[in-house]
Protein backbone atom coordinates (compact mmCIF):
# COMPACT_ATOMS: atom_id res chain seq x y z
CA UNK A 1 0.00 0.00 0.00
CA UNK A 2 2.42 2.88 1.31
CA UNK A 3 5.22 1.16 -1.91
CA UNK A 4 1.87 2.21 -4.38
CA UNK A 5 1.11 5.97 -2.75
CA UNK A 6 5.02 6.01 -3.24
CA UNK A 7 5.26 5.47 -6.68
CA UNK A 8 1.46 7.49 -7.49
CA UNK A 9 3.78 10.49 -5.97
CA UNK A 10 6.79 9.88 -7.76
CA UNK A 11 4.62 9.72 -11.07
CA UNK A 12 2.77 13.13 -10.36
CA UNK A 13 5.75 14.87 -9.51
CA UNK A 14 7.39 13.55 -12.95
CA UNK A 15 4.06 14.53 -14.92
CA UNK A 16 3.99 18.37 -13.39
CA UNK A 17 7.81 17.71 -14.10
CA UNK A 18 7.26 17.39 -17.56
CA UNK A 19 4.29 19.93 -17.64
CA UNK A 20 6.01 22.56 -16.43
CA UNK A 21 7.11 24.94 -18.77
CA UNK A 22 10.95 24.97 -18.57
CA UNK A 23 11.99 29.04 -18.66
CA UNK A 24 14.89 28.89 -20.93
CA UNK A 25 12.35 27.35 -23.30
CA UNK A 26 9.68 30.09 -22.87
CA UNK A 27 8.31 31.60 -26.08
CA UNK A 28 10.05 35.26 -26.88
CA UNK A 29 8.28 38.01 -25.19
CA UNK A 30 9.14 41.43 -25.63
CA UNK A 31 8.69 42.18 -22.05
CA UNK A 32 11.42 39.58 -20.84
CA UNK A 33 13.83 41.33 -22.15
CA UNK A 34 16.05 43.90 -20.15
CA UNK A 35 16.81 47.05 -21.21
CA UNK A 36 20.30 47.69 -21.72
CA UNK A 37 20.65 51.22 -23.12
CA UNK A 38 19.85 53.05 -26.63
CA UNK A 39 20.53 51.43 -29.73
CA UNK A 40 23.91 53.98 -30.21
CA UNK A 41 25.52 51.75 -27.75
CA UNK A 42 25.84 48.79 -30.42
CA UNK A 43 28.74 50.72 -33.09
CA UNK A 44 28.00 48.83 -35.85
CA UNK A 45 24.35 48.78 -35.14
CA UNK A 46 24.08 52.72 -34.95
CA UNK A 47 26.37 53.17 -38.00
CA UNK A 48 24.03 50.97 -39.93
CA UNK A 49 20.55 52.82 -39.17
CA UNK A 50 22.26 56.26 -39.86
CA UNK A 51 23.34 54.95 -43.39
CA UNK A 52 19.20 53.72 -43.71
CA UNK A 53 18.43 57.47 -42.81
CA UNK A 54 20.68 58.38 -45.69
CA UNK A 55 19.59 55.99 -48.00
CA UNK A 56 16.34 56.63 -46.90
CA UNK A 57 15.34 59.48 -49.69
CA UNK A 58 17.00 56.95 -52.66
CA UNK A 59 14.83 54.31 -50.97
CA UNK A 60 11.49 56.72 -51.06
CA UNK A 61 12.25 57.96 -54.73
CA UNK A 62 12.39 54.46 -55.91
CA UNK A 63 9.62 53.65 -54.10
CA UNK A 64 7.42 56.00 -55.45
CA UNK A 65 8.73 55.86 -59.15
CA UNK A 66 9.67 52.70 -60.22
CA UNK A 67 11.82 53.81 -63.43
CA UNK A 68 13.92 55.84 -60.03
CA UNK A 69 15.06 52.35 -59.42
CA UNK A 70 18.10 50.38 -59.74
CA UNK A 71 17.77 47.10 -61.67
CA UNK A 72 17.63 45.28 -58.25
CA UNK A 73 15.30 47.33 -56.26
CA UNK A 74 12.46 47.55 -58.74
CA UNK A 75 11.16 44.12 -57.22
CA UNK A 76 11.07 46.10 -54.27
CA UNK A 77 9.18 48.80 -55.45
CA UNK A 78 6.72 46.15 -56.93
CA UNK A 79 6.09 44.68 -53.90
CA UNK A 80 5.90 47.70 -51.28
CA UNK A 81 3.04 48.85 -53.66
CA UNK A 82 1.23 45.64 -54.16
CA UNK A 83 1.65 45.00 -50.01
CA UNK A 84 -0.16 48.53 -49.37
CA UNK A 85 -3.63 46.84 -49.81
CA UNK A 86 -2.94 43.66 -48.27
CA UNK A 87 -4.00 43.13 -43.98
CA UNK A 88 -1.24 43.23 -41.86
CA UNK A 89 -0.88 39.60 -41.67
CA UNK A 90 -0.09 38.99 -45.17
CA UNK A 91 2.37 42.37 -45.50
CA UNK A 92 4.30 40.18 -43.11
CA UNK A 93 4.03 36.82 -44.44
CA UNK A 94 5.14 38.52 -47.91
CA UNK A 95 7.87 40.13 -46.52
CA UNK A 96 8.93 36.77 -44.86
CA UNK A 97 9.36 35.41 -47.84
CA UNK A 98 10.16 38.23 -50.10
CA UNK A 99 13.62 38.60 -48.29
CA UNK A 100 14.69 35.09 -47.73
CA UNK A 101 14.45 34.50 -51.27
CA UNK A 102 18.06 36.84 -51.68
CA UNK A 103 21.37 35.06 -51.70
CA UNK A 104 23.05 34.43 -48.66
CA UNK A 105 26.50 36.17 -48.33
CA UNK A 106 28.71 35.45 -45.33
CA UNK A 107 29.91 38.88 -43.72
CA UNK A 108 33.61 39.16 -43.38
CA UNK A 109 35.90 40.42 -41.08
CA UNK A 110 35.94 43.71 -40.64
CA UNK A 111 37.17 46.31 -37.72
CA UNK A 112 34.60 48.42 -36.33
CA UNK A 113 34.74 51.57 -33.84
CA UNK A 114 33.30 50.00 -30.84
CA UNK A 115 31.03 52.55 -29.14
CA UNK A 116 31.56 50.27 -25.90
CA UNK A 117 35.01 49.98 -25.95
CA UNK A 118 35.81 53.13 -27.23
CA UNK A 119 38.36 52.38 -29.81
CA UNK A 120 38.32 49.52 -32.83
CA UNK A 121 36.96 45.96 -32.40
CA UNK A 122 37.18 43.22 -35.03
CA UNK A 123 33.63 41.72 -35.48
CA UNK A 124 32.72 39.40 -38.55
CA UNK A 125 28.81 40.33 -37.99
CA UNK A 126 28.01 43.86 -40.19
CA UNK A 127 24.75 44.96 -40.27
CA UNK A 128 23.29 46.06 -43.44
CA UNK A 129 20.41 48.44 -44.56
CA UNK A 130 17.86 47.20 -46.72
CA UNK A 131 19.30 48.93 -50.06
CA UNK A 132 22.45 47.35 -49.13
CA UNK A 133 21.09 43.78 -48.50
CA UNK A 134 18.60 44.12 -51.76
CA UNK A 135 21.99 45.11 -53.78
CA UNK A 136 24.40 42.62 -52.74
CA UNK A 137 22.87 40.43 -50.35
CA UNK A 138 23.86 39.24 -46.98
CA UNK A 139 23.80 36.92 -44.02
CA UNK A 140 20.85 35.91 -41.09
CA UNK A 141 21.06 39.29 -39.38
CA UNK A 142 21.25 41.25 -42.97
CA UNK A 143 17.40 39.34 -43.67
CA UNK A 144 16.20 39.90 -40.18
CA UNK A 145 17.39 44.12 -40.62
CA UNK A 146 15.80 43.95 -44.13
CA UNK A 147 12.16 42.46 -43.00
CA UNK A 148 12.48 45.00 -40.04
CA UNK A 149 12.79 47.96 -42.52
CA UNK A 150 10.68 47.05 -44.98
CA UNK A 151 7.56 46.51 -42.10
CA UNK A 152 8.61 50.06 -40.84
CA UNK A 153 8.13 51.11 -44.82
CA UNK A 154 4.92 49.57 -44.63
CA UNK A 155 3.57 51.30 -41.27
CA UNK A 156 4.60 48.68 -38.41
CA UNK A 157 5.71 50.15 -35.27
CA UNK A 158 8.94 50.33 -34.04
CA UNK A 159 7.92 49.12 -30.63
CA UNK A 160 6.09 46.27 -32.89
CA UNK A 161 9.39 45.02 -34.34
CA UNK A 162 12.46 43.39 -32.65
CA UNK A 163 15.97 42.05 -34.40
CA UNK A 164 16.45 39.31 -31.96
CA UNK A 165 19.62 37.17 -31.94
CA UNK A 166 19.21 33.70 -30.60
CA UNK A 167 21.99 30.99 -29.84
CA UNK A 168 20.89 27.93 -32.45
CA UNK A 169 22.20 24.58 -30.73
CA UNK A 170 21.94 22.66 -34.06
CA UNK A 171 24.34 24.70 -35.89
CA UNK A 172 26.33 25.94 -32.96
CA UNK A 173 26.41 29.37 -34.34
CA UNK A 174 24.35 32.67 -33.27
CA UNK A 175 21.14 33.96 -36.00
CA UNK A 176 19.26 36.57 -36.21
CA UNK A 177 15.36 36.55 -36.83
CA UNK A 178 12.53 39.68 -36.78
CA UNK A 179 10.10 39.71 -34.04
CA UNK A 180 6.68 40.54 -34.71
CA UNK A 181 4.65 41.85 -31.97
CA UNK A 182 0.68 41.43 -32.96
CA UNK A 183 -2.33 43.03 -31.58
CA UNK A 184 -3.38 40.16 -29.61
CA UNK A 185 -0.25 40.31 -27.99
CA UNK A 186 1.33 36.98 -29.72
CA UNK A 187 4.63 37.51 -31.08
CA UNK A 188 5.83 36.12 -34.78
CA UNK A 189 9.02 35.00 -34.91
CA UNK A 190 10.27 35.40 -38.91
CA UNK A 191 12.67 33.14 -39.86
CA UNK A 192 14.96 32.60 -43.13
CA UNK A 193 14.48 29.30 -43.69
CA UNK A 194 10.48 30.94 -44.66
CA UNK A 195 9.23 29.29 -41.13
CA UNK A 196 6.91 31.73 -38.88
CA UNK A 197 7.43 30.47 -35.76
CA UNK A 198 4.66 31.58 -32.94
CA UNK A 199 5.49 29.17 -30.17
CA UNK A 200 9.69 29.06 -28.83
CA UNK A 201 11.57 27.07 -32.22
CA UNK A 202 13.26 24.13 -31.52
CA UNK A 203 17.00 24.82 -30.07
CA UNK A 204 17.29 28.47 -30.09
CA UNK A 205 18.09 30.42 -27.32
CA UNK A 206 17.45 33.75 -27.16
CA UNK A 207 20.21 36.10 -26.37
CA UNK A 208 19.47 39.64 -27.24
CA UNK A 209 17.53 42.05 -29.28
CA UNK A 210 16.98 45.07 -30.62
CA UNK A 211 15.32 47.68 -32.70
CA UNK A 212 15.80 51.37 -33.83
CA UNK A 213 15.85 52.96 -30.26
CA UNK A 214 17.07 50.06 -27.61
CA UNK A 215 18.53 46.97 -26.98
CA UNK A 216 17.25 44.25 -24.74
CA UNK A 217 18.67 41.32 -22.97
CA UNK A 218 16.98 38.09 -23.48
CA UNK A 219 19.69 35.58 -22.16
CA UNK A 220 20.14 37.16 -18.64
CA UNK A 221 16.76 38.05 -17.88
CA UNK A 222 15.42 40.36 -15.21
CA UNK A 223 16.21 38.49 -11.90
CA UNK A 224 20.08 38.12 -13.13
CA UNK A 225 20.10 41.70 -13.93
CA UNK A 226 18.60 42.77 -10.29
CA UNK A 227 20.94 40.11 -8.37
CA UNK A 228 23.93 41.50 -10.39
CA UNK A 229 22.88 45.12 -9.52
CA UNK A 230 21.86 44.46 -5.96
CA UNK A 231 25.57 43.09 -5.38
CA UNK A 232 27.53 45.74 -7.54
CA UNK A 233 27.86 48.15 -4.49
CA UNK A 234 29.07 45.75 -2.30
CA UNK A 235 31.73 44.70 -5.00
CA UNK A 236 32.69 47.94 -5.43
CA UNK A 237 33.52 48.75 -0.97
CA UNK B 1 34.35 78.42 17.06
CA UNK B 2 37.18 75.82 16.55
CA UNK B 3 34.52 73.04 17.21
CA UNK B 4 32.42 74.65 15.24
CA UNK B 5 34.75 73.95 12.48
CA UNK B 6 36.04 70.69 12.97
CA UNK B 7 32.06 69.99 13.11
CA UNK B 8 31.22 71.66 9.96
CA UNK B 9 34.94 69.44 8.49
CA UNK B 10 33.26 66.53 9.38
CA UNK B 11 29.87 67.13 7.58
CA UNK B 12 32.06 68.28 4.66
CA UNK B 13 34.13 64.64 5.11
CA UNK B 14 31.02 62.60 5.20
CA UNK B 15 28.94 64.11 2.92
CA UNK B 16 31.92 63.87 0.11
CA UNK B 17 32.23 60.16 1.34
CA UNK B 18 28.39 59.63 1.21
CA UNK B 19 28.76 60.89 -2.53
CA UNK B 20 31.80 59.43 -3.48
CA UNK B 21 29.90 55.82 -2.57
CA UNK B 22 27.25 56.53 -4.45
CA UNK B 23 29.25 57.37 -7.34
CA UNK B 24 31.21 54.52 -7.05
CA UNK B 25 27.67 52.00 -7.09
CA UNK B 26 26.33 53.96 -10.56
CA UNK B 27 29.91 53.44 -11.89
CA UNK B 28 29.96 49.74 -11.30
CA UNK B 29 26.49 49.50 -12.90
CA UNK B 30 27.48 51.01 -15.56
CA UNK B 31 30.82 49.05 -15.77
CA UNK B 32 28.27 45.89 -15.77
CA UNK B 33 26.13 47.27 -18.71
CA UNK B 34 29.51 48.08 -20.49
CA UNK B 35 30.72 44.62 -20.24
CA UNK B 36 27.57 42.91 -21.07
CA UNK B 37 27.14 44.70 -24.12
CA UNK B 38 30.89 44.37 -25.49
CA UNK B 39 30.29 40.23 -25.40
CA UNK B 40 26.92 41.50 -27.61
CA UNK B 41 28.97 43.44 -29.88
CA UNK B 42 31.74 40.74 -30.41
CA UNK B 43 28.68 37.60 -31.01
CA UNK B 44 29.46 36.30 -34.89
CA UNK B 45 26.02 36.21 -36.36
CA UNK B 46 26.21 33.92 -39.06
CA UNK B 47 23.94 30.78 -39.18
CA UNK B 48 23.05 29.86 -42.53
CA UNK B 49 19.55 27.93 -43.21
CA UNK B 50 18.31 26.28 -46.11
CA UNK B 51 14.81 26.90 -47.09
CA UNK B 52 12.11 24.58 -44.78
CA UNK B 53 9.93 22.10 -46.85
CA UNK B 54 7.43 22.09 -44.07
CA UNK B 55 6.96 26.15 -43.85
CA UNK B 56 3.32 27.23 -44.32
CA UNK B 57 2.89 27.72 -48.08
CA UNK B 58 1.83 31.39 -49.57
CA UNK B 59 -1.61 32.36 -50.73
CA UNK B 60 -1.85 32.38 -54.73
CA UNK B 61 -2.48 36.25 -54.11
CA UNK B 62 0.80 36.73 -52.30
CA UNK B 63 2.71 34.18 -54.87
CA UNK B 64 1.51 36.34 -57.39
CA UNK B 65 3.42 39.52 -55.82
CA UNK B 66 6.30 37.69 -55.70
CA UNK B 67 6.93 36.55 -58.84
CA UNK B 68 5.79 39.99 -60.03
CA UNK B 69 8.33 41.33 -58.13
CA UNK B 70 10.80 39.02 -59.13
CA UNK B 71 9.89 39.62 -62.93
CA UNK B 72 10.33 43.46 -62.62
CA UNK B 73 13.96 42.94 -61.35
CA UNK B 74 14.36 40.79 -64.26
CA UNK B 75 13.14 43.02 -67.05
CA UNK B 76 15.06 45.59 -68.98
CA UNK B 77 14.28 49.12 -68.56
Amino acid sequence: MGRGIAIGAAALIVTLALLTPNPAEADFRFEDGVYLGPATRLADWADTLARARKQQPLLDSCLADIDRCSRRLRGLHVLVARARDLTPEQQIRLVNRYVNKRSYRRDRWADVQSAVAGQPVRVRSRWSTLVEFMLRGGDCEDYATSKYQLLRELGFAADDLRVVVAFDRDSREHHGLLAVRRPDGDVWLLDSDDSIHRSHPFGYRFVYALNETSIWDHELGAETWSQILESSPEESS
Amino acid sequence: MKRLCLALAALVFVGAGSVLANDAVVRTHTLEVKERLQHLELIEVTAEKPANPNAEPLDEELQAILEEAEQAELAQK
